[in-house]
């Protein structure tokens, strides 16, 4: 089996691991079992490929929200439906970080919607420090 | 203080803040100036891309969930897991009078201690050669000031003319002699791969010449990474197309492309793809295709400014057919090839004018250049056909002996010291002078004193003459007229200076 016929079947392995953005045990069980057929070499890889394939599908599902100050579960359930009119959501991640000063970051798969206090006040810097000389020494 | 608070409340009045959607990645694999990264699904090929803490990168390899990328700055500051944005934007560097004078890396920012730079645009750094409707045929010649390459091997203005030969041959000589005989055109030499001894010695050489008041030097010296030695010509000739296109003639000197391809090489083998001969990428020679493509002579419509190329290239063993040689022989308008053996005999520049060709500056010699050169190309063939038999031979026709003989003083007139770039009218008069037979009588180890008491000579007693060639840019039947009386005259009294 070449390369690329392996990391399809991963990856199909992988998409038929979920139904509707949830993940489904049974089925992982059973790829995991599939894939631990193959030739001991060819088996490590599709694996490390296999469970890559997975946190990447997790990933597109997930709401990650970062803000400075905990937030109530009323306050996240509503953010979370104002996003799954767009997107299926069926984890939600909350990460306490002081540095972002105020308001939120909200992460879902590679996107990340920025309103922050620092995130604005990064707009702001970048609108001076493009306003000068490019060049520093 | 106030002034500055106040500025700054300008600027920033009328901004309007709003959420921003960015596109994210994690790097998952980083050494050696490039990183892998799994995400950034919506990154462009060549896009610049952020890593935090003022470290940017390059995309460059768009595969299905992972991203490979060229760091610019210190990659030992980025860890594993690390985030990673995309920011819309593409490379580009600063541009403009400002640079001018100035030492930059290949970012553009100064790195000569003489403060920040001034810039009024920015370029970017990968841009679409200039198109066909745009250009016209190259018209206008670029002296070199030296005698040799200006009367055999013409460079015209937006002309791509590569200089090659083995190492220690006085390649980077003869692109710093041109820079130096520069007066209208802005100069951009770029250094790859080099040591930075060697660009400080070229910033005072250059500085001694007065040469630096025109000229922009892009380092991306052998201890930056093969990545800042990858985008520098780029960075460089983006300078000149901000002089191009405001309707002036620029200069670039790429010294040199052959580590350029290595460094190419390098990131190109570091990033996964496929290799090919001598583990080159298979696009390295679009690599220098496209680089040398920018070079461009803009018709009067587009405001008629120019970019003149003159690629180096370090060959191995004078072996011109290895891989980039060829490559960069097949892509410029011709090329200056200069031997380690010529330079060991004592000839300098050490210019195989046998195999050194010019395939457009012809179209833009000066007539006055034009009326010499003809006749010295032939005398000097005949020369070098004639001198390997004269070698077998002891008992030559005196024919033969004559020619061998002008042979040799022509040989001799076109030895020129480094850093001394000869004016167009005194290289036509002497030209002219060898190839009349009026150096004949002259002892072959007398002909540069000849030649220099003969420009003297001239200066003082035909000014008017000299600057009639310098600014008609021929040579007319009443300048030769009085050029036959007055060499005459000197070939008559020269024994007796």
């Amino acid at each position: 089996m070449t390369k690329r016929e392996l990391k399809k079947i991963v990856k199909k392995l992988a998409e038929v691991s979920f139904k509707e953005g949830r993940i489904i045990e049974a089925q992982v069980i059973k790829s995991i079992k599939v894939l631990k057929f193959l030739p001991q070499y060819e088996a490590i890889a599709a694996l490390g490929e296999y469970l890559n394939s997975i946190k990447r599908i997790e990933r597109q599902f997930t709401m990650v929200v970062e803000t400075s100050i905990p937030l109530s579960t009323a306050t996240i359930n509503k953010m979370r439906k104002i996003v799954e009119k767009k997107n299926k959501i069926t984890k939600v991640l909350v990460n306490i970080n002081p540095e972002i000063l105020g308001g939120f970051k909200l992460k879902i798969g590679d996107e990340i919607w920025d309103e922050s206090i620092l995130g604005k006040i990064n707009q702001v810097k970048e609108v001076i420090s493009s306003g000068r000389s490019s060049g520093s020494n | 203080m106030a002034d500055l608070v106040a500025q700054i409340e300008k600027e920033i009045s009328g901004l309007k803040l709003k959420a921003s959607k960015q596109n994210v990645g994690v790097v998952s694999e980083i050494g050696d100036g490039v990183a892998r990264i799994e995400g950034l699904s919506d990154v462009q090929y060549s896009e610049l891309i952020d890593f935090g803490k003022g470290v940017s990168g390059l995309a460059l390899n768009l595969e299905q969930y992972n991203v490979g990328a060229i760091i610019f700055g210190d990659y030992t500051k980025i860890k594993e897991g690390q985030e990673v944005k995309t920011t819309g934007q593409i490379l580009q560097v600063p541009v403009g009078e400002g640079l001018i004078g100035r030492v930059v890396d290949a970012l553009g920012l100064p790195i000569d201690g003489k403060g920040p730079i001034e810039s009024s645009a920015k370029y970017p750094v990968e841009k679409i050669a200039p198109g066909v409707i745009t250009r016209q045929s190259v018209n206008t010649p670029l002296q070199t000031g030296i005698k040799a390459i200006d009367a055999m091997i013409p460079i015209g203005r937006g002309q791509r003319q590569l200089i090659i030969g083995d190492r220690n041959t006085g390649k980077t000589t003869i692109a710093v002699d041109t820079i130096v005989n520069q007066k209208d055109v802005i100069c951009i030499y770029v250094a790859i791969g080099a040591k930075s001894s060697k660009i400080a010695q070229l910033v005072k050489k250059l500085e001694e010449h007065d040469a630096m008041k025109h000229t922009i030097i892009v380092a991306a010296t052998a201890s930056d990474s093969a990545t800042m030695q990858y985008i520098a010509p780029y960075a460089g000739v983006a300078m000149a197309e901000y002089f191009m296109d405001q309707g002036k003639d620029a200069l670039i000197v790429y010294d040199d492309l052959s580590k350029h391809a290595w460094a190419y090489r390098q990131v190109s083998l570091l990033l996964r793809r496929p290799s090919g001969r001598e583990a080159y990428p298979g696009d390295v020679f679009y690599l220098h295709s496209r680089l040398l493509e920018r070079a461009a002579r803009l018709n009067k419509e587009y405001g008629g400014g120019s970019i003149t190329a003159l690629p180096i290239i370090e060959t191995q063993a004078n072996d011109v057919s290895a891989y980039i040689p060829t490559n960069v022989i097949s892509i410029t308008d011709g090329q200056i090839f200069l031997e380690s053996d010529l330079f060991n005999a004592g000839l300098r520049p050490a210019l195989n004018v046998g195999i050194s060709v010019s395939r457009v500056g012809g179209a833009a010699q000066t007539k006055a250049m034009k009326s010499v050169a003809g006749q010295l190309r032939l005398d000097l063939a005949q020369f070098r056909a004639l001198q390997a038999f004269a070698q077998f031979s002891s008992d030559l026709d005196p024919e033969t002996r004559s020619r061998i003989e002008r042979g040799r003083r022509i040989t001799e007139v076109l030895k020129q010291p480094p850093y001394s770039p000869v004016k167009l009218e005194e290289q036509v008069v002497v030209l002219w002078a060898v190839i009349n037979g009026y150096m004949d009588e002259i002892e072959v180890e007398k002909v540069r004193d000849f030649e220099q008491k003969y420009v003297s000579h001239l200066k003082l007693r035909e000014k008017q003459m000299l600057s009639e060639i310098a600014s008609k840019k021929e040579l007319d039947e009443k300048m030769i007229k009085v050029l036959e009386k007055v060499t005459k005259e000197f070939v008559r009294t020269y024994g007796k200076h």
